[in-house]
């Protein structure tokens, strides 16, 4: 599962943010994957796909700061 | 002697005690009931005077007999930030003195930049040759941007918006640009005189523009242009907003809307708010297409963007202005350029082409009296031969009206 679960998140940010091919330890911000807009966008997708929910305390972008580090956190919040 | 006093009554003592009022309130709830007592009340409370100070001049003018309460928009930001932060944090109450003086510390008093209170109350008044030097120089370049470029423009683009018969397309785009740079330097001046009162105290305040009409699309506008604003609404509205519905488009779009109904009620200022929703909105939603098309533009998509920003942003000024929906409604198809235009056009060309970069240089290399002297001779300059312009100087600045 945490595989399959990398996989489409990084198929989402490929498609809908970044638009090019992102690899799972690539930091999405400062490589300009991500930018503010695509991170809550990121959110709203994680919550509907996984089904966990996210707070505004959440907003942390270091915890998004990686395919890698994106599953890890839904992850988590799934178990 | 009764009208004298009347009328101050009218400008400063009323207004003073209405916002003593406002203060005292919510305050008086938390310190008695507790920080955590009843929030939405406090936050009606905090948003009620901003609703009504839009509301009743609009709907009815009557009652209103002219009154308005300069600063009260960001009395209520203030407010309203000061409060939130209170109840997100679950920190302990902070003293009385403090929160008095995060409301009503003069120099951001009227229109910012607005800062958190967390920010505000590390800090300590601080009186040092230092601090009043580099607080003397914030104010002397704040009155500069002000008199020298945003007055100088004011004639041409008053007379452009106040005009009754239709414009021709190149004096409209004339006087388009000129609004833009006398809107940012009238702003701007404003910033640099209220962080300069504050350095002078000893206070740090953000700043609050980042070369805006620089900006590569519509989101780095608004990451460059009033940051502090910006930030406020993202904090208070946009957020919350998005984690109430988790619809990024919608709450960008409601975001922008409530920011253009705050500039008032009236149909351009509606118009605004719709206009730039829709433009962030739109953004947001194409975000996978535009990155594909920046990708494919190559090492001409900064410029592109840039020149698509900007005149998205000029657009805007139309909407912002009174009197603009309809310069816009009468533009007439014509490229004739009036001379008179070429003249206003040096005037504001002169210090942007070589006043500023000589000061911002000069700043650089630490020589301040350097750029100093490249404004005093440009505003000598500008006494000698256009002394017309200073019939238009008044300390009133853009924003108070909001």
């Amino acid at each position: 599962m945490p595989n399959e679960q990398t996989e489409k998140i990084r198929t989402y940010i490929e498609r809908n943010l970044a638009g090019r091919k992102v690899t799972n330890s690539e930091t999405l911000f400062e490589g300009g994957a991500i930018d503010s807009l695509g991170h809550l966008k990121l959110i709203a997708f994680l919550e509907n796909e996984f089904g966990i929910t996210f707070s505004m305390d959440e907003l942390d972008w270091e915890k998004f700061a990686t395919v890698d580090a994106i599953s890890q956190l839904v992850s988590e919040k799934v178990r | 002697m009764d009208q004298a006093f009347s009328t101050t009554a009218f400008t400063w003592i009323l207004p003073a005690l209405l916002f003593l009022f406002l203060a005292l309130v919510p305050w008086a709830i938390a310190k008695i009931r507790g920080a955590n007592f009843f929030p939405s009340l406090i936050l009606v409370w905090c948003v009620a005077p901003l609703f009504l100070a839009k509301f009743i001049p609009f709907v009815f003018p009557a009652w209103s007999n002219g009154f308005v309460l300069i600063g009260l928009s960001f009395f209520c930001f203030r407010q309203i930030s000061f409060f939130v932060d209170l109840w997100r944090s679950g920190r302990e109450l902070p003293s009385t003195a403090n929160y008095f003086a995060y409301l009503f510390f003069p120099p951001t008093f009227f229109l910012g930049p607005l800062q958190r209170f967390s920010q505000f109350e590390k800090q300590r008044l601080q009186l040092s040759w230092i601090n009043l030097r580099e607080g003397a120089w914030l104010v002397f370049l704040g009155l500069a941007y002000k008199f020298l470029v945003a007055d100088t423009l004011r004639p041409l683009c008053d007379a452009f918006f106040s005009a009754q018969a239709p414009a021709t397309l190149t004096y409209s785009y004339a006087a388009l640009l000129a609004f833009s740079i006398q809107f940012y330097c009238d702003f701007v001046g404003y910033t640099f005189l209220a962080r300069g009162l504050a350095k002078i105290v000893g206070f740090e305040v953000p700043e609050n523009f980042f070369r805006p009409y620089l900006a590569k699309n519509p989101q780095d506008f608004w990451h460059r242009w009033q940051r502090t604003l910006g930030e406020w609404f993202r904090d208070y509205v946009y957020l919350p907003l998005f984690f109430r519905t988790k619809w990024v488009e919608l709450s960008i779009f409601c975001s922008f809307l409530l920011m253009g109904l705050w500039h008032g009620l009236e149909n351009n200022f509606i118009a605004l708010g719709i206009y730039w929703g829709a433009v962030m909105a739109v953004f947001a939603w194409a975000q996978p297409l535009r990155i594909r098309l920046w990708r494919g533009l190559g090492p001409a998509s900064p410029f592109l963007g840039w020149l698509a920003t900007i005149h998205c942003v000029l657009f805007a000024f139309f909407l912002l202005r009174d009197n603009g929906l309809k310069a816009l409604s009468q533009l007439r198809w014509d490229f004739s350029f009036p001379p008179a235009l070429w003249l206003l056009g040096m005037k504001v060309a002169f210090p942007l082409l070589l006043v500023i970069p000589i000061e911002r240089w000069g700043k650089e290399k630490g020589w301040l009296r350097l750029a100093l002297i490249a404004w005093i001779s440009y505003y000598a300059f500008l006494v000698f031969f256009f002394s017309e312009a200073s019939a238009a100087r008044d300390l009133k600045f853009l924003y108070f009206q909001f």
